[in-house]
């Protein structure tokens, strides 16, 4: 499991990829799927989770549909036309990334796992 | 599935920690009950779900995610208008203290001048000033006002700054951090009942 402090930085790319590739989630979904597609190596925690996700909605990157789900509300989160627009330069900037991380402690491409 | 009761609960605990974000709730209310109820599905009495749910969900200080969200969603210039209200709330005390403290000088220095006067007039009493050379006179008189009217004229001219420097403070803290104190105050309702 990685650190917390590790993981703040990529939680807004790992976001937007995902809602990419689905239609909505929800938060808890987030984090399951994440969960399940790591193996438990990223446990993304719901302190750091709902306040990018509410940061991403204001910055009108994300849009929420609510849905009553028995007695409650579950709010599913979708990308906006700008939010599939920063996808993509998200994403390679943190490719770059992980290639400049790889140009200091010695890999070019660092291992996956 | 827990029941509106159970939900009521989680609601209940997430008011007590000073949640007042409406959005924020709904998503943690959510959460919690996924949990809970993954931990039901394979026997788990709702208490301990409930319990196992908070302590898995929620860090130690569960308000520190809405002061995050509140942060990550705060403008810039919200941001200097905080920092803003701050550094005129810390002058303003600052200030307010100053004045305090030369109201406390002014008083000493008045009880000291009475206390003073009354002791040179005793001494003096005794003299018949016909009986003494002007050169003395002079000297009696220069005592007295060197012990007594110049010590009154700092106690005032401090009792004028105490009053001119609580003036600035309560100015200034009525420009600066009370409007945001109001606005804060404000937020917090609309986001309570909005």
């Amino acid at each position: 499991m990685y650190s917390r402090e590790l993981l703040k930085g990529i939680l807004k790319p790992i976001i937007l990829k995902l809602l990419s590739e689905h239609d909505k989630m929800y938060g808890y979904e987030i984090v399951q799927h994440v969960k399940e597609k790591t193996e438990g190596k990223v446990l993304i925690k719901e302190g750091s989770l709902y306040p990018t996700l509410h940061s991403l909605t204001k910055e009108g990157y994300l849009t929420t549909e609510s849905v009553l789900v028995g007695n409650r509300t579950r709010k599913y989160y979708s990308l906006t036309k700008e939010g599939t627009g920063l996808v993509v330069p998200a994403l390679n900037e943190l490719i770059d990334f992980q290639a400049t991380l790889g140009l200091l402690f010695g890999k070019e491409k660092p291992a996956v796992s | 599935m827990i029941n509106p009761h159970q939900t009521e609960i989680i609601k209940e605990y997430l008011r007590t920690e000073q949640f007042t974000d409406q959005a924020l709730i709904d998503d943690l209310l959510d959460h919690i009950s996924c949990e809970i109820e993954l931990q039901m599905e394979v026997g788990t009495n709702f208490e301990d779900a409930f319990h196992t749910a908070l302590e898995k969900v929620l860090p130690q200080e569960p308000v520190q995610v809405q002061q995050d969200l509140e942060f990550l969603t705060t403008k810039t210039q919200n941001i200097m208008i905080k920092k803003t209200a701050y550094v005129g709330g810390y002058v303003s005390a600052l200030v307010f203290c100053l004045a305090v403290l030369l109201a406390v000088l002014s008083f000493q220095n008045n009880a000291l001048v009475d206390s003073r006067r009354e002791s040179l007039t005793d001494q003096y009493l005794t003299v018949n000033i016909d009986d003494i050379s002007s050169e003395q006179r002079n000297e009696i008189y220069q005592d007295y006002y060197k012990e007594t009217s110049a010590l009154k004229l700092k106690s005032i001219q401090q009792a004028t700054i105490s009053q001119t420097l609580l003036i600035i403070s309560i100015l200034l803290f009525g420009i600066t951090y009370l409007p945001y104190w109001f606005y804060i105050g404000f937020h917090r309702s609309e986001l309570q009942h909005g």
